[in-house]
Order: structure tokens, then C-alpha cells, then sequence
């Protein structure tokens, strides 16, 4: 964390300057007789002057700011503490110094000073550092809403070390730290989709690779079969080479579709907040059962993905990576209505076997959904009573 | 040469190609000692084949090394018997396990029961194919290299049973600025791996294991690693912990450590320096703390806050 020293001079100081200056004045051309206390106060107070001077320009020359955990991630509500290392190089102390931190308000600190600014927290600590030595200050917080925080502004107020006032450093530049909170998991019903993966019950589409762990059988060798492919019991037995034959690999998937669009403007829907926390929980059932799923939103991003996307993956990994994509969706975002989008995910993704949206379905959504349908897709919607399946023609056209 | 000796001339082979790794050197010799299997780990291009090239290099006996790509059998590991058509017998054919020193590159490019046909010859030193037994000669160390699972695609995370028998996991890490540059004079016209010469004959390193059974862990320093161990057994985040083979594994190791510092006796810095390369790769994470943290910070904050043994409990004569 980089300051930039910004000096005030105290007002105390500045009439002790300015009398001093007069005094000198008034002696130069008027040749007054001075107190001998008099001169030895205002000398006194100059070398005062004199020394924080020195004091402001050379202490922080030597000082160190830097923030111990570089990320932090937690689930809302949870408590976490920001550690913050100061470490003076130098010769020149800190006394009862105050550091104030202003961040996201993603986060609440404990001890919460209000700045009048929304959307913010701020808190202040008061350390002490003595002179080549370091000091961690602990900042207790609670995760307060699902997003990313991150320090907008730390100043830090120093004391002069004769007197008279403060004066500040104020951080330059941005801070290499971020507070990842996720969304909290709201638990959702979806009895349908929670049947165990054996045969049958999921719709399962083919491959076109095989599985060489699970044979099927045997046939004929051919002059392009792979000789690790041969089934070496099997030819001794029947006196000619035979081919191991393999069961074909399948795959069960989900897509999760987020709309982030309302249907009546540009703003997200009422209760996204809502439909990500249910989409934290029902992706924690699909890591815990071992379903890959992937994430697109229609939120438009600036890369080659165009949309917001997780990729497919499953397991503890996968999940840790959805929680930090859901923490990340910025819902006051360029967004293309949702029927557009779902035509840009029928047109350039695999559609995988469950495909699952959040959001209210109006025709021209239930139209392109349709479409998906058609690929061999389940639909499945996720509003705020869970999910369930879709039912064209506005049956579960539920308000999100 | 004694084994202080051996270890400075371990270094000094390994920093011709490694520049800057000599504490990571050091742990490979510790794992050496215990002919444990080792785990490198890192991003892509910080060195992991090159260093596991080295070390077998340096270490001497007979070398092979597996590629993992995900179309990998078993069999292509273990080896399988083939049907000879003109003798109408089968030929046993032993995979590239039949070595001394076995790299297994990219292993987590492989599926899991791929990745599970090395289990029986890390654990137990011998493979079976179609019933028949066979021991492979001592010693038998992998050296296995991943890259960490940042991507799903790909890439299968190893099976737990598999990552237990890993003596310990090294994290290569990116070199410093000075590394880098030093690095940048050494890769010249010539490859630094052709200077590497063997140091230990493949006797030697089965007798340097004699060396550790002098090295005593006494009572409290035994308690001091159950209450390690246990903690990571109960901490909140923590799905599995630390299985009495890592016990084992941590307390030879903590030896080896102890012989290399010119001590006969181990003491808790021993185990507080070993440890998270010895336990972090062992601990499974429930879905709360794989969201929430890793288990090397899970290890490094148990070694941290967990009690040490004082001073007169565990260094003899000592006070």
C-alpha cells in the first residue's frame, strides 16, 4: 500500500511563525529590546517547527503498509478480521497514529464510523510503532452482501512528534487485496433433480469416445485397432486377435442460465439476490453429488465469451470457483434481454442434458426455450419457490 | 563421504540446472533418505520435469518416465501379459514401473484409476498382473508432476489413497528476480541437465535408510506430533485428516530432517519445518473450507497455534 504525505500546518504553529517573523521584523528596523524568555520561546518554538519538519518529510520515508491476507473469501454473515502490518524501517516513531480504512460496504466493520457516503464502511484503529519495529493491526469485520469489497481509501493520521496537531498520509494508487463475500445458500426444493445419477434416470446422451475402463465385449480385429485395444485372453481362447469393445462414455450435465434483466426495464429483477443464494445452494448439491454443471449470464463481457460464463466443471473445486463467479456478477451491468441471449447459447454451446433458467418466461422466452427442447434438453426454472420443472405457456411463468 | 557431504554435493548437481532451490533441494533429500515418492507441484513452466530429470539424474540407477495424457490404461503402467501366437504362451511385459527411479509427468492428466495402478508399487513395492506377483527392485522412488487444478478441463484431481502415498508435496513457486536472471545465463548454448553426474549409487541410498533408524524421537516429541496429527483430524474445515501413514511419514521425515542438522535426536523445529510439505496434501477439505481456504493455510495455521513441547522435554541434557 503506497501514502502520499499531506502537510496542514497547524494553526498554533503558524501564529508562533508569524509572530516570530514580526518580532525579527520589528527588531531589524526598530531595534526593540526583547525578553530574554520571550526570545528563548519563540527559539524553542522554531526548532519545534524545525524538527517535525524534518519529522514529516523523513518518517515516512521508511514506513511499510501492507495488508497480511491478500484475499479473503467468506460466506455473507461470517466474521473475518483485515491484518494490516506497519513497519518502520527508520528511526523515527509513530506515536498514537490513527489509520483509517475506507471500503465496499460488501463488508461491515465492527467498529463503523459513518462517512455519509453510500455504499461505503469505514473504521478507524489507533497503533503505535516504535522505531525499526512492526505492528499488525487486526480489523474485525462481518460479511454483510454478496460481492467483492476492496479499500477504496486508507489515510493515516500522524501526530507531530513536538506538538502542535496532526498531519496526514493518504494511500496512492489501489490496493492489491479484495474480501470475497458469497452469496449465503438458500435452501430450495428440487426434488426432481435431486434423483441419484444411476442409468435410467437421468436422460443420457452418448459420447462419441468410449470408456475404456468398462468393456462391453469383444469383436474381430481390424488392421487399424490399436494393439492396447486387443484382448489378449480372448484370442488365445478363440485362436485369432479380438478387439476389446467398450461401453460408450456419457455425460450428465447442467446448464445454469441467469438472467439478470428484468422483464419491465434494464434493471435487474426484484429478487436476484434471492435466485443467487438458490443457485449457491443448488450448485452445492450438484458439487456434492459429483454433477458438472456450467454458468452463462446475459451479462455482456468485453472477451471472446460475450456473456459472463462459468465453464463446466464439477466437484469441491468447482464450486469454490461458482461462489467467486456468483460474488462477482455485478447485477447493475450491460445486459441483452434474455431471449436474445438464449438464442446466442443455443447457437454456440453444447446444450447439455438439464437445462436450468432463472427469471419470469414471456413468449418470446418460452419460443426459444422451446428450441432447446427440441435439442433433448429438460427445462427446468428456478424462481423463488425453488425449481421446478418448466411448463410452457406462462403455467410456471412466476414472477422472480 | 558422510551424508552432510552428500547433501552439499545433492545441491551443488541440482543448482546446475535449479537455480535458487536449495532449500527445495534439501527436502528432496530428506524424501530420498526415506526413498518416500514426491509430488511437485506448481504452474505451468516453473521446472517441475526439469527438477525431477535432475534428481533422477542425480540420483543414479535405472530412470523411466510415464507421460499421463487422459487416454492412459492401467495396464500401460503395470505392464500385461501378451499373447504369443507362435509359442501360444503369454509374455509378461512389466510396464515402466520396472525402475528405480520413475517420473510420472502431468500425472493428473490421467483418470483416477489410471492414476490408481500406481498405488500397489508406491505402497507396497511390487505390481500383480493376472494374479502373478512381482517385486520391483530397490529402491523404487516417483517423482510425480502436476499442475494445480485451477482449469477442470482435462485434468483429474488424484485419488486420496494415491496422494497419501506421496511423502510429501513441493510447491515449486515462481524464482525471485535475481533467480530469474541467474537462470537466464545458465540455459546457454549447452542443456545444463547434460553436467548433472549421478552422486548416490542405487546401494547408497538403501544404506543412508540405516542411518535414520539412530535417530531417536522420544516421548514428548510423540505427543507433540498425535496432537498435530489429531488437530488436523478435528478441525472444522477438515473432511478427512491426516492418516496413521502420514503419522509414520512425518516422523521419518522429521528424522531425516534431524540427521541433516547433525542432531541424533528430533525436536519440534524439525517437525514445524516438515510438516506442511508432509500433511498439507493429506488433508481432504469438507465443501465449506474448500470454498473458504486450502489445505496448506489449514496445515500452516495448526502448526502454528498448536502448543510446542518446552524446551527441557525434548532436548537431552538440554535446559
Amino acid at each position: 500500500m503506497k501514502f502520499k504525505a499531506d502537510f496542514k500546518d497547524s494553526k498554533a504553529m503558524s501564529f508562533f511563525i508569524g509572530a516570530a517573523i514580526i518580532l525579527f521584523l520589528l527588531n531589524v528596523f526598530y531595534t526593540i529590546d526583547l525578553n530574554a524568555m520571550l526570545i528563548a520561546s519563540l527559539g524553542l518554538f522554531i526548532s519545534f517547527a524545525l524538527l517535525n519538519h524534518l519529522y514529516e518529510t523523513h518518517m515516512p520515508k521508511k514506513l511499510k503498509i501492507e495488508i497480511m491476507d491478500k484475499e479473503m473469501r467468506m460466506y455473507k454473515g461470517q466474521e473475518g478480521k483485515m491484518r494490516i502490518k506497519i513497519v518502520q524501517e527508520g528511526l523515527l516513531p509513530i506515536l498514537e497514529g490513527r489509520l483509517t480504512i475506507t471500503a465496499r460496504d460488501n463488508i461491515r466493520f465492527d467498529e463503523e464510523h459513518n462517512n455519509g457516503t453510500r455504499h461505503h464502511t469505514m473504521t478507524s484503529v489507533r497503533f503505535t510503532v516504535m522505531p525499526r519495529s512492526s505492528t499488525v493491526i487486526e480489523i474485525p469485520f462481518v460479511g454483510h452482501a454478496r460481492g467483492v469489497s476492496k479499500i477504496i481509501g486508507a489515510r493515516m493520521e500522524i501526530p507531530r512528534i513536538f506538538g502542535f496537531s496532526t498531519f496526514e498520509l493518504k494511500q496512492s494508487g489501489t490496493v492489491n487485496h479484495e474480501i470475497i463475500v458469497y452469496p449465503d445458500r438458500y435452501a430450495t426444493h428440487n426434488d426432481q433433480m435431486a434423483t441419484p445419477p444411476i442409468q435410467g434416470s437421468f436422460q443420457q446422451k452418448n459420447a462419441l469416445f468410449n470408456d475404456p475402463m468398462l468393456t462391453t465385449g469383444t469383436r474381430e480385429y481390424l488392421p487399424q485397432d490399436s494393439m492396447r485395444d486387443i484382448h489378449w485372453k480372448a484370442s488365445a481362447r478363440t485362436g485369432g486377435l479380438q478387439t476389446k469393445r467398450y461401453e460408450k462414455t456419457t455425460k450428465v450435465t447442467w446448464m445454469i442460465l441467469i438472467n439478470l434483466q428484468s422483464d419491465v426495464s434494464y434493471m435487474p429483477p426484484e429478487n436476484i439476490e434471492t435466485i443467487f443464494e438458490k443457485i449457491a445452494f443448488i450448485t452445492s448439491q450438484a458439487a456434492e453429488n459429483g454433477i458438472p454443471y456450467k454458468i452463462i449470464s446475459n451479462m455482456v463481457t468485453f472477451d471472446n465469451r460475450s456473456f459472463f460464463s462459468l465453464e463446466e466443471g464439477s466437484g469441491a473445486r468447482h464450486y469454490k470457483r461458482t461462489l467467486e463467479a456468483l460474488s462477482r456478477i455485478n447485477t447493475v451491468t450491460y445486459t441483452v434481454p434474455f431471449e436474445r441471449f438464449l438464442k446466442h447459447v443455443r447457437l454456440h454451446e453444447e446444450i447439455p442434458a438439464h437445462v436450468i433458467f432463472t427469471g419470469k418466461a414471456d413468449a418470446a422466452i418460452e419460443a426459444e426455450l422451446s428450441m432447446f427442447r427440441a435439442k433433448g434438453a429438460h427445462i427446468f426454472q428456478l424462481d423463488t419457490h425453488g425449481v421446478a420443472p418448466f411448463e410452457a405457456h406462462g403455467v410456471r411463468g412466476v414472477s422472480v | 563421504m558422510n551424508i552432510k557431504e552428500k547433501l552439499e554435493a545433492f545441491k551443488k548437481e541440482v543448482g546446475k540446472v535449479m537455480v535458487g532451490q536449495e532449500e527445495i533441494a534439501e527436502l528432496i533429500f530428506v524424501s530420498l533418505l526415506q526413498r518416500g515418492h514426491i509430488l511437485f507441484e506448481s504452474v505451468p513452466g516453473t521446472g517441475k520435469t526439469m527438477l525431477s530429470k535432475t534428481v533422477a539424474r542425480a540420483v543414479g540407477g535405472t530412470f523411466k518416465r510415464i507421460q499421463f495424457t487422459p487416454d492412459i490404461l492401467p495396464s500401460d503402467i503395470t505392464g500385461l501379459n501378451i499373447y504369443n501366437p507362435k509359442t501360444q504362451e503369454f509374455d509378461l511385459r512389466i510396464g515402466p514401473v520396472d525402475t528405480n527411479i520413475l517420473l510420472a509427468d502431468e500425472i493428473n492428466r490421467a483418470t483416477p484409476r489410471t492414476q490408481s495402478a500406481l498405488l500397489e508399487v508406491m505402497g507396497e513395492k511390487q505390481v500383480t498382473i493376472d494374479g502373478e506377483r512381482i517385486s520391483i527392485e530397490e529402491p523404487f522412488i516417483v517423482l510425480a508432476t502436476q499442475n494445480p487444478i485451477e482449469s477442470s478441463q482435462g485434468n483429474f484431481d488424484l485419488p486420496e489413497a494415491q496422494l497419501d502415498r506421496f511423502l510429501m508435496k513441493i510447491d515449486l513457486g515462481y524464482p525471485s528476480r535475481e533467480e530469474e536472471k541467474m537462470m537466464l545465463g545458465l540455459h546457454g548454448h549447452t542443456h545444463p541437465l547434460d553436467a548433472v553426474t549421478p552422486i548416490f549409487t542405487k546401494d547408497e541410498i538403501v544404506a543412508l535408510q540405516d542411518e535414520l533408524s539412530g535417530v531417536e524421537v522420544n516421548g514428548t516429541i510423540q505427543d507433540y506430533i498425535l496432537d498435530l496429527i489429531h488437530s488436523t483430524r478435528e478441525h472444522e474445515y477438515v473432511e478427512i485428516g491426516v492418516s496413521p501413514r502420514g503419522t509414520l511419514a512425518l516422523v521419518q521425515a522429521a528424522k531425516g530432517v534431524a540427521l541433516l542438522r547433525g542432531r541424533d535426536y528430533v525436536i519440534p523445529e524439525d517437525i514445524k519445518y516438515i510438516a506442511p510439505f508432509v500433511i498439507s496434501h493429506r488433508l481432504v477439505l469438507n465443501i465449506e473450507g474448500s470454498t473458504l481456504t486450502t489445505p496448506a493455510i489449514i496445515a500452516q495455521e495448526i502448526i502454528e497455534t498448536l502448543e510446542v513441547p518446552v524446551e527441557y522435554g525434548v532436548a537431552r541434557n538440554e535446559v
